[in-house]
């Protein structure tokens, strides 16, 4: 089977210090998977690398079997539609409401007048509706997103990637600015999200109960590499 | 005396100190000079100064209709001007901030236009366009609409690149294209600050066509030069005080509606 996603030998640098040594990993659609690693160990990094938002300085990215790397512009920007993010720090447009930062998973299969003119279609709406209720928030579809908690502002997040219909979600230290109890909710929702449509989840982390609690297989990484990977014992 | 490695690099600082403000004086005298001050001339001419401010009271009210009209010009091309250059702005300003613009290419030029419609006056462009489209306020308005263009821009600008990232990369993520993410993650977020942005320049716009007029670009200016021409300085004192209560509640407007963004 053809892993969703596949790097290769990833290599980053910042000045002399290398934030990326080498790292190569696969994960298949329905799979968790968790990056494990203290802060500085490369991971953020790798998740930048693998979204795009930060260009590898050697390596190769395969997503569904196709190079991310060599793509540029409309290409790009139509790749990345597989590709859901949850970041730490939520980073939801503050003024909007829940509903409509899960409809910015819509907006590169909305016409243009319609995002301008934020006016989109029924089925949009329905969708967005849809990914709010299965994260629990059916409640709070018009409440701004600067006024949830934490807890609910991922799972806006989550929501948006649901609406996406992207076929991974990469997740960069989802539950670090969370309280326990939130952050184990949100990590089985992910879970949940995995087993039962075949979303691939890969997720970095920085406390071991959490990821052998959550995740299929572990990563573990220190000084930019890939150290260990192990099975989590369920 | 103490130590001279502590002392020298200290000793070193003050002289270059010094020969600084050497160099500033001595370019405050030059302009002094340039500037043919001369209080003895001032002195003089303060009788005629006191003859005037005697003969302005009482203020003519006479003409305080048609005086009006022309306040309500100035207000009408300050307002029409901003929200024409605010229209301006808006492309350009999303070229010319680093964070969102499409390519370094294009930010340099941006911003150098920008600074070459900031850097020269709406009076001076006023000049300009009686020329052109011939006297009257659409001169104004097209002077005013220029300069404020170039100074919106660049403020726009300039709080567009202090916007945090992580919501435009979020967008970026769902494969949408540069102008959707704008409209999206980036105008909702910006949007109080580009408004209190524009109402400020809005006061800013109406206080500088009250001297439009001069140029013969229209508004209470103009009646302010013909007063003065005439040396009516009763005509001349209704003039200050309507300007001075058309800035006064022109502010105290603006300054009420961006404590309501904010």
């Amino acid at each position: 089977m053809t892993p969703i996603l596949e790097a290769r030998d990833l290599r980053k640098t910042y000045g002399a210090r290398r934030a990326l040594d080498g790292v190569s990993l696969a994960i298949q659609p329905g799979e968790v998977v968790a990056v494990l690693g203290a802060s500085g160990s490369g991971k953020t990094t790798l998740f930048r690398c693998l979204t795009r938002l930060v260009e590898p300085d050697a390596g190769t990215i395969l997503l569904a079997g196709r190079s991310l790397l060599g793509l540029r512009g409309r290409e790009l920007a139509t790749a990345r539609r597989d590709i859901g993010v949850v970041f730490q720090q939520f980073n939801l447009v503050r003024r909007l409401s829940a509903r409509d930062n899960v409809l910015a998973g819509r907006l590169a299969t909305t016409p243009l007048w319609r995002v301008l003119a934020r006016a989109f279609d029924r089925d949009s709406t329905e969708r967005a509706t849809a990914a709010l209720t299965a994260v629990g928030l059916a409640d709070h579809l018009h409440q701004r997103a600067d006024t949830l908690s934490g807890g609910q502002q991922q799972r806006v997040a989550i929501a948006r990637a649901i609406a996406q219909q992207s076929r991974i979600l990469l997740a960069d230290e989802p539950v670090a600015s969370l309280d326990p109890d939130t952050a184990i909710a949100i990590l089985e929702l992910m879970r949940g999200l995995a087993k039962s449509s075949g979303l691939a989840v890969l997720c970095t982390l920085h406390q071991p109960h959490l990821a052998e609690r959550f995740a299929d297989r572990i990563l573990s990484m220190s000084a930019g590499r890939i150290a260990a990977a192990t099975p989590a014992p369920l | 005396m103490s130590n001279p490695s502590i002392d020298g690099p200290r000793l070193g600082a003050r002289l270059r100190f010094a020969g600084l403000l050497a160099v500033a004086v001595a370019f405050y005298v030059l302009c002094l000079h340039v500037a043919q001050v001369d209080f003895a001339k001032l002195w003089s001419g303060l009788p005629r100064l006191a003859n005037w401010a005697a003969r302005a009271w009482p203020p003519d009210l006479s003409e305080l209709s048609t005086l009006l009209v022309r306040a309500a010009e100035t207000v009408a091309m300050g307002t029409v001007g901003t929200s024409f250059g605010a229209l301006i702005a808006l492309p350009v300003c999303l070229l010319a901030a680093r964070n969102v613009t499409p390519s370094p290419l294009l930010n340099v030029p941006a911003r150098a236009l920008l600074n070459v419609l900031r850097g020269i006056d709406s009076f001076v462009f006023a000049l300009i366009f009686v020329a052109a489209v011939g006297l009257g306020p659409f001169a104004g308005v097209l002077g005013v609409a220029l300069h404020a263009a170039g100074s919106i821009a660049k403020l726009w600008a300039e709080s567009i690149e202090t916007v945090e990232p992580g919501p435009i990369e979020a967008a970026t993520m769902t494969g949408a294209s540069r102008l959707k993410i704008i409209r999206f993650a980036l105008i909702p977020d910006v949007l109080p600050s580009l408004s209190s942005i524009t109402l400020y320049f809005w006061e800013w716009s109406i206080r500088a066509s009250t001297v439009l007029g001069v140029v013969g670009a229209g508004g209470i200016g103009q009646e302010l030069k013909n007063s003065v021409d005439l040396l009516a300085f009763d005509r001349v004192l209704t003039i200050l005080l309507i300007v001075l209560a058309m800035v006064t509640a022109i502010d105290a407007v603006s300054a009420r509606l961006r404590r309501r963004l904010v």
